[in-house]
Formats: structure tokens, C-alpha cells, sequence
């Protein structure tokens, strides 16, 4: 079974089942937005996905085989997460944290030119090359994030895991990194996203799988799971769903909706 | 365009790493050198050759303190700056997981019960303390892997044989053992042998190279505990390259020297400005950094006008007080 795939994927914490029996298929080449309202279990889930959080029933397998099984260091190459946290603890450089992502690819003797190559194409792709010097204490958050997208690229995955990616961006940038997201897809990684605002969902996503409280509530293309049933369920609020002149489809909630 | 600028920027870092440790080296030669000719008997060029009755003095007393001084430095600056890493705090210092005041107890210990007379028996004693606290870490830690969990049971750990150093102060049986214990407490490398040399060398090269192996770990740590896992970084077994490399280290140390603070905790903010505060990029030169400061700091204890020879841990905390004042200042300025 080719691409990466959750099968009955059960994550207790202290007993209680924060992610509960979820079986997803996720392709390459196409972006899949995790939706769903605070505390369903999509971070829980996404961890699981890059290996750092072990089911505690069921397996997530990649092209088959059980992602468990995978040497940490393989299963880096392949997988780049992007925590919801953008953590950075010492005072470095932009291009010395970008280049932190080819760790899991780097030989012993330091950066290659592969290394570097890849590094100045993320950079140039997350929009940071021309503070590539500055300290990554001194950027601002939205510029923060770009540079950890950065990071995340520069390990060019196969599989690109992205928490909530839009959350201190401007318009311009949040525009910015869906197409990038996007583009990554096109050149034929798996891209599987958190995000909250059902517009950009509605933008970027091919695929949407909805969750609550830990369960899948239903997943499936976009232009399926984007209606006022299913939103409905998941969010308990009632949403409107238009479509601007220009084509892009975008979602409004109305209300909370009492079952 | 941007391209080259970015290359550009990473071979000019590089080569200033490469610099900076050279120019350490130099430096760690040149303060050798004059390590063995300073101290209260100055042992001029005529001095060196076995047939002067000074050689002796050399051979048998400068050389190996000389080499105690940069070895222990070493040690300590690496195991600060691979703590520093690890706890992704700045104020880290090698004592914070317990193991030299472990270390420190096994040693007290020993002079409590009269066993100092032995050469072997104190620095077993201390490696012993060492090795003890090591362990008990690994039991109040568990399998977590969790860095909270680890640095709260090291801070209970120092704690602890803190208060059983004093103890054993108090219930000193005689006041000579008592002023013994504190005397060594204090740290220094008065009168250190090529014993010292022999029991350190070995310990504080295996306990240097696991933390050297913690390089890349603790640069993915930069980015937080989640996303260096993501990168492959296996929390567990870096906690246990950092445990027992900082124990051999700072084991060995103590076992040797006695307790000698602040070089780890002010080495690694030293280099930092120089090199930048990649994880990674500090380790080397906060080795040679640590050995160059402790070799000098013990020559001028040595070359000191004062009646008897100012105590090496006693120098380096009256150094480690005004250097944290000046980074204070520093820090309250950038912060208003």
C-alpha cells in the first residue's frame, strides 16, 4: 500500500483515548488538511504520523511497512514535521537554523553541496533568504515561522507534516505558504496539514479528514467535505460556504449550532 | 545571487571556528610554557636539563600540574557547554545534575575516616561518589527521557550530598579533619602528581569523547524536544551520553582537584560571541577554552604574592562573580 496510512490508530494519554481508532490514507502529491475544533486530537494524530508518538493500538505504515520499524534516522529523512511550537533556544543565525533541517541527511564531515543547495532553495522558498543572516531572535513571528518552514524544507521530506503553519503570518504570507504547500505537493511529496481557518482548508486542501474528540467524523475530497453537514457536526457551528468572483471558495461561520 | 551569499556566509562561519580554535591551541602553548617556568621557585632556561637538581621540579611537579590544569579545564568547559545544550539553558554548569557534589561526598567521606594518607583510596572514593549518583539519577529519572524530570532529580541529588558534606564537617572527629575536608573542598591542583595525570587522562578522554558524540543531538535540541525527535535524535540514549560523559568528566575532576566551579558555567558564554551559539560549534572551543583558563588561572594562584598559595576553586569563584556581574549588566541593557 503505497503512501503513508494510519490503521486503527488508538493514543491514550493517562487512559483517556485522545486519538480513538482513526484510519486515514494519505497520498502523495496531495495536500490533506486535518480540520477539526480544539482538543480532537489532530496534533496527537499528526505526531503519530511522524513517528514520534507510538500508537498505543493499531500502526501507522508508510508504503506498507510499519513506520515503528523504520531507523529514526530514515524515518527523518523521509518525514518532516513542523511542530505547533516554534521553539528556538539559542541565538542563531536564520541560515544556521534553516540549515538544522539536513541534519538527519548530513554526513559526518559537515555540509556538502547538496546540503547546500537545498538549504538556499528553502530558504528562497519560505521567503527568508534576504535575512539570512539576521538572528532568529530578532525576527518577528510571522518571520519566525517562515524560517522554521524553512528548516522543515531543507530536509527536503517525502512527507511534509505541518502544525498550524498560518497562525502568526500576515495576508500576504499566509497566501505565500499555502501556495507553498501547494508546490510542494506538485513535485510529488505528501503534504498533510492542521489548520483551523476552513477558508484556507478550502484553498489548499485536495483531501480533508475531520476529526472530533479523537474520532474521524468523515473524510474524503474536498469538495465533499466542505459543506454544512459535516462542518456542522464537527464544529457545532452553522457556516456559510461561497464562492468569490474569482473562483476560490471560502467559509464563514454563522453560529453555534444546538443539536 | 542570494545563493552565493548564503554559501559565502557558512565557509566564512567555518573558518572562523577554525581560527578560533588555532588561535587556542597558540594560546594553550604559549600559557603552557609559561606554566612550567612560573611559579614560587621560577625555573629559568639553565633549569632545563636532567643533570640540574631543578629538573626535578619540572618533571616531577610542573609538568604534570601542567597537564592536570589544561586536562581538568577541558573537561570542565566541555561538560558546561554540552550541559548548556542539553538543558538549552545558558546557566547550566556541570553541577547541576549532583555528580560532583557526589563526587565531593564520596571524597569527604573518605577524609572522615582518616583514609586521605592513601593516594589511591580518596580519588576511589570520589569516582565511587560519582558513579553513585549517576545511578541514582537513572532511578529518579526513569526511562522518561524528560529533561524536567532529570534536572529536578539532579538538583535533589546535589542537594543531598550537599548537606552530607557539611554533616561530615560537623562530626569531624578531630578539627584537623574537619579543616582537611574543607581545604579540599575548596579545589586545587597543589601538588598533583603524575598519578593524578595517570587516574584522570583516561577517564576524562572516555567521558569527551560520548559527549563529542552528542554534537548533532544537541543542535537539533535547538528547535525544541518534539522537533528533534522528528529529526531523528533518540532523547534517551543523548541523556545517557550526556550523563556519563559529564560524569567521567567531572568525576574525574574531582577525584583529582577537588571541587573547581565556574569554568563550565563561563567558558561556554566566553566562546559564544566568537563562534556563535550553535550547540555544536562551542564544544571544541570550550575545551580548549576551559584548558586555557585553568591553566592560567593556576599560574597566577601560583605566582600570587600571598603567604600561602591562593586555592584554584577559590580564584575561579572570585573570577565567576565579577564575570557574571559584567553579563547581568550586558543582559539589563539590551532588556530596557
Amino acid at each position: 500500500m503505497k503512501g503513508l496510512c494510519a490503521q486503527g490508530v488508538q493514543i491514550c494519554f493517562h487512559g483517556r483515548a485522545v486519538v480513538d481508532d482513526v484510519s486515514a490514507q494519505f497520498r502523495r502529491g496531495r495536500v490533506t488538511a486535518l480540520l477539526g475544533p480544539n482538543g480532537a486530537g489532530k496534533s496527537t494524530l499528526l505526531a503519530s504520523l511522524a513517528g514520534l508518538r507510538r500508537p498505543d493500538r493499531g500502526a501507522v505504515l508508510i508504503d506498507g511497512a510499519d513506520l515503528a520499524s523504520l531507523h529514526p534516522r530514515e524515518r527523518a529523512q523521509r518525514i518532516g514535521l513542523l511542530p505547533q511550537l516554534g521553539e528556538v533556544h539559542w541565538d542563531i543565525d536564520v541560515r544556521t537554523l534553516v540549515s538544522l533541517g539536513r541534519l538527519p541527511h548530513r554526513g559526518r564531515w559537515g555540509e556538502q553541496s547538496r546540503d547546500i543547495s537545498a538549504i538556499a532553495n528553502a530558504m528562497a522558498a519560505a521567503d527568508v533568504s534576504q535575512f539570512a543572516s539576521r538572528s532568529a531572535k530578532q525576527l518577528s513571528g510571522g518571520e519566525r515561522s517562515r524560517a522554521l518552514l524553512a528548516r522543515v524544507l531543507a530536509g527536503e521530506p517525502e512527507w511534509l507534516l505541518v502544525d498550524e503553519p498560518l497562525a502568526s503570518l500576515d495576508l500576504a504570507h499566509q497566501l505565500d505558504v499555502l501556495a507553498l504547500l501547494r508546490t510542494v505537493a506538485a513535485k510529488g511529496a505528501g503534504v498533510v496539514v492542521v489548520l483551523h481557518d476552513l477558508s484556507h482548508a478550502a484553498r489548499v486542501a485536495d483531501d480533508v479528514v475531520l476529526l472530533k474528540a479523537g474520532k474521524i467524523v468523515a473524510q474524503g475530497e474536498r469538495e465533499l467535505m466542505l459543506k454544512a453537514e459535516p462542518l456542522r457536526t464537527t464544529f457545532e457551528v452553522d457556516v456559510h460556504i461561497g464562492r468569490a468572483v474569482e473562483g476560490e471558495s471560502f467559509v464563514i461561520p454563522l453560529r453555534r449550532w444546538q443539536p | 545571487m542570494s545563493q552565493t551569499l548564503v554559501v559565502g556566509l557558512s565557509t566564512v562561519s567555518r573558518s572562523t571556528q577554525v581560527r578560533l580554535n588555532a588561535a587556542l591551541m597558540a594560546a594553550l602553548v604559549i600559557a603552557a610554557a609559561f606554566s612550567l617556568i612560573a611559579g614560587k621557585v621560577w625555573l629559568p632556561a639553565e633549569a632545563w636539563s636532567m643533570a640540574d637538581p631543578r629538573w626535578l621540579i619540572i618533571a616531577e611537579l610542573r609538568i604534570p600540574r601542567t597537564v592536570l590544569a589544561m586536562l581538568i579545564g577541558a573537561a570542565l568547559g566541555l561538560s558546561g557547554a554540552v550541559m548548556q545544550g542539553y538543558l538549552r539553558n545558558p546557566l547550566a554548569d556541570p553541577g547541576l545534575f549532583g555528580i560532583s557534589s557526589g563526587a565531593a561526598l564520596g571524597a569527604v567521606i573518605s577524609l572522615y575516616f582518616g583514609f586521605a594518607a592513601s593516594m589511591l583510596l580518596l580519588p576511589a572514593f570520589a569516582l565511587a561518589g560519582a558513579a553513585i549518583t549517576m545511578l541514582a539519577l537513572a532511578l529518579l529519572a526513569g526511562r522518561s527521557g524528560s529533561l524536567v524530570l532529570f534536572a529536578l532529580a539532579g538538583i535533589i541529588l546535589a542537594s543531598v550530598a550537599g548537606s552530607l558534606t557539611t554533616l561530615a564537617i560537623s562530626l569531624a572527629p578531630t578539627p584537623f579533619v574537619a579543616s582537611q575536608i574543607v581545604t579540599w573542598l575548596l579545589g586545587a591542583l597543589t601538588d598533583r602528581s603524575w598519578d593524578d595525570v595517570r587516574l584522570a587522562l583516561p577517564l576524562v578522554l572516555a567521558g569527551a569523547l560520548l559527549l563529542a558524540g552528542t554534537a548533532r543531538s544537541l543542535d537539533a535540541l535547538t528547535l525544541g524536544e518534539q522537533a528533534a525527535r522528528s529529526m531523528g535524535v533518540d532523547l534517551r540514549r543523548l541523556q545517557w551520553l550526556v550523563v556519563l560523559g559529564v560524569g567521567l568528566c567531572v568525576g574525574a575532576s574531582v577525584a583529582t582537584s577537588g571541587i573547581i566551579g565556574f569554568v563550565g558555567l563561563m567558558v561556554p558564554h566566553m566562546v559564544r560571541p566568537l563562534v556563535g551559539s550553535r550547540p555544536s560549534a562551542i564544544l571544541l572551543p570550550s575545551a580548549l577554552g576551559g584548558a586555557l583558563l585553568l591553566l592560567v588561572a593556576d599560574t597566577l594562584v601560583r605566582i600570587a604574592p600571598t603567604v600561602s598559595e591562593l586555592r584554584l576553586g577559590i580564584a575561579m569563584s572570585l573570577l565567576g562573580g565579577p564575570f557574571f556581574l559584567v553579563m547581568l549588566v550586558r543582559m539589563r541593557r539590551s532588556l530596557v
